[in-house]
This record gives C-alpha cells, structure tokens and sequence, in this order.
C-alpha cells in the first residue's frame, strides 16, 4: 500500500536557516556583508586588492576569501593590507554555502568591521542558490568575457544587485561590446547598479568607491 | 550533486522518523531560475542513490515556469526566454512569482 506524504521542504532549507542567522548577527553589527561573484579570472581578488588601497583607512574592512584549493587569494589580500582576512578552502565544492562562511566568521572579531566582503569561488552557476547571509550580491564581469554573459547565467544577475564591468582599459582588443553587456544585464535585472571600471588603470574606481560609502552609511543608519 | 545530496538526506531522514522501509517516489519542484538543471539532478540522483536504500527510488521532477507580474501595469506573464521586461508596458519593474522553487513537495512510501 503505497503512502503519499506531503511534505513541501525546501531542498536547501538547512542553508537558509544558517544564511538567516548570519544576516542577523550581522545585522545587529550594522556591517555591510557582500558576496562578489563571478567567472574565474574577472578580477574579484584585484578589485579586493584595489579597494583594501583605497578605502582601508576609511573603514575597516574584513575579507573572506573562498577557493577551491590554495590560499593564494587570501595572502594577496593580505599583501594589499588586509588586516581581517580569512580563507575559506571548499576542498572541491565550486560555490560557498552558509555553514563554511559561519565558521570562518566565528574566527573574526566581527565587532570592529564595517564592511565584510565574502569573495565567493569563481563560478556563475552554483554560488546563486546559496544565501550566505549577505546584504546583496555583486557580480563581475570583464571585457575578455562574452557580452552574453547575463544571458547565460540569468539567475546570478537577477540575484545580484550591482554589476561590475571590469578591464575596460582593454576595451576594443576583443569582441566584448560593453553597451550589448549592459543591455543584456538590464534584460535580466532593471534594477542592477552597473559600474565600469579598470582595476589595473585604476580608471572609475572612484565610481566603485562611492557606491561602497554610500552601501555602507546606508547600512549604518538602517 | 549538492542539491542530490541534501534530497537523499532528507528522504533518508523522513523515512526513519516515519517507519518505512522502501521509499518508491521522490517529487521535486524546480523552477527555471534555481539554476539547476534537470537533467543533471536526475544524473546525480541515480549515481549517488545506488549505494544508499533508495537505490530502487524514483525522482519525479516538475520544472516551474517563470511567472512575473508588472509592477507598473500589473500584467502578469511567464518568461521564457529570460527577458525580465513587461510585453505590455516595456516596464523593467518585473516582480517574479514563480520560478525560483528547489523544494522537496512529496515522497511516496510502501
């Protein structure tokens, strides 16, 4: 006799419970937590590096970086002056999840932060369905990538809230057509905040940077 | 792979708590913008099922269409084709209703 039960859960309920309990201690903190996706090789570590130069005496920043194997990313983050630095090695997994990042955030002292960035592992599909807590989602993308991008990986940019167009110092040496990209990011998600900036030329990072004072004091006054 | 493993887990923790011993069907809901595929949730399910006693288990899917409604007009649509854009007004202010599901809706036991 064949029993059929209802039973509704979600698939990833155990990750949601963990990501809200992040999203309130770190609410509670008034810090600004923002999980940076993107393809390998975008530049999320060099936007790091350029935003610990940048913005380190303005706000004391913490840094979560995840990777697959090795924690290059984390030394280079801490080489640009990252005081609060944390690697998180997935040991395979291709995305982060809220269990990995709550216990990397139990070995820092969250009180003296403003700003948390969790730089996720490289890759536009799986890190979308893992809420870990964040503020918002950034996502990144460089112009030796397709322009297509946001219609390939729709989920990720209709869950991010602000797009970075990086390497734009190399802008015409390939096919990428910057305004297609953010026609096509539009199509997905009208409300993106879209930046376009270099990260070796240092070209619009003011931009980048205002948007981050402007997140943070909104947070502090939320 | 991930999303295959939580799925056993918890089936494999329903069933103890509810006493059964052969779970025959597992019903899952995923919409179009969970970002998983189908076809590579079932892959992983069979592989990773055989060493487990859903080995005989069979995983129902049912994808979830894309279903909007226009915060401008109030038009509700579906999308097909990832263009989050209202085809009545053009308005970009797009509120999605359905299509981000991942859940578990039923499991049928013997």
């Amino acid at each position: 006799m064949a029993e059929r039960v209802q039973v509704e859960e979600k698939v990833l309920s155990e990750n949601d419970k963990l990501a809200a309990q992040i999203r309130k201690d770190l609410g509670a903190r008034k810090i600004l937590a923002l999980n940076l996706v993107s393809s390998p090789g975008s530049g999320k570590t060099s936007l790091l590096e350029k935003t610990l130069s940048l913005l380190k005496d303005e706000f004391r920043i913490g840094l979560i970086a995840g990777d697959v194997q090795t924690e290059n990313d984390a030394i280079r983050l801490e080489r640009a002056g990252g005081k609060i630095v944390r690697p998180i090695i997935t040991g395979g997994a291709c995305h982060l999840d809220a269990r990995m990042l709550g216990k990397a955030l139990e070995k820092i002292d969250t009180d003296s932060l403003d700003l948390l960035f969790i730089e996720n592992v490289g890759n536009l599909v799986c890190p979308s369905g893992f809420d870990l807590g964040e503020d918002m989602k950034v996502v990144l993308i460089s112009t030796t990538e397709g322009d297509d991008k946001p219609l390939k990986y729709p989920a990720m940019f209709r869950k991010s809230s602000a797009l970075v167009i990086n390497k734009i110092d190399l802008l015409g040496l390939s096919d990428f057509d910057i305004d297609k990209a953010e026609k096509n990011a539009r199509q997905i998600n009208g409300s993106l905040h879209i930046m376009r900036i270099s990260c070796r030329t240092g070209d619009n990072l003011n931009l980048w940077c205002d948007w981050l004072r402007e997140q943070v004091s909104r947070k502090k006054n939320a | 792979m991930r999303v295959a493993r939580e799925i056993i887990s918890f089936s494999q923790q329903e069933m103890q708590s509810r006493n059964f011993n052969v779970l025959k069907e597992i019903g899952v809901k995923v919409g179009k913008l969970s970002c998983i595929d189908p076809e590579s949730l079932r892959f992983a399910f069979d592989m990773l099922k055989k060493e487990t006693e859903l080995s005989g288990t069979e995983l129902k899917i049912e994808t979830v269409s894309i279903e909007a409604v226009c915060r401008s007009c109030g038009r509700e649509f579906i999308i097909d084709e990832f263009v989050f854009i209202c085809p009545g007004c053009g308005s970009y202010e797009v509120e999605v209703r359905k299509g981000e599901e991942l859940i578990i809706t039923h499991l049928t036991f013997e």
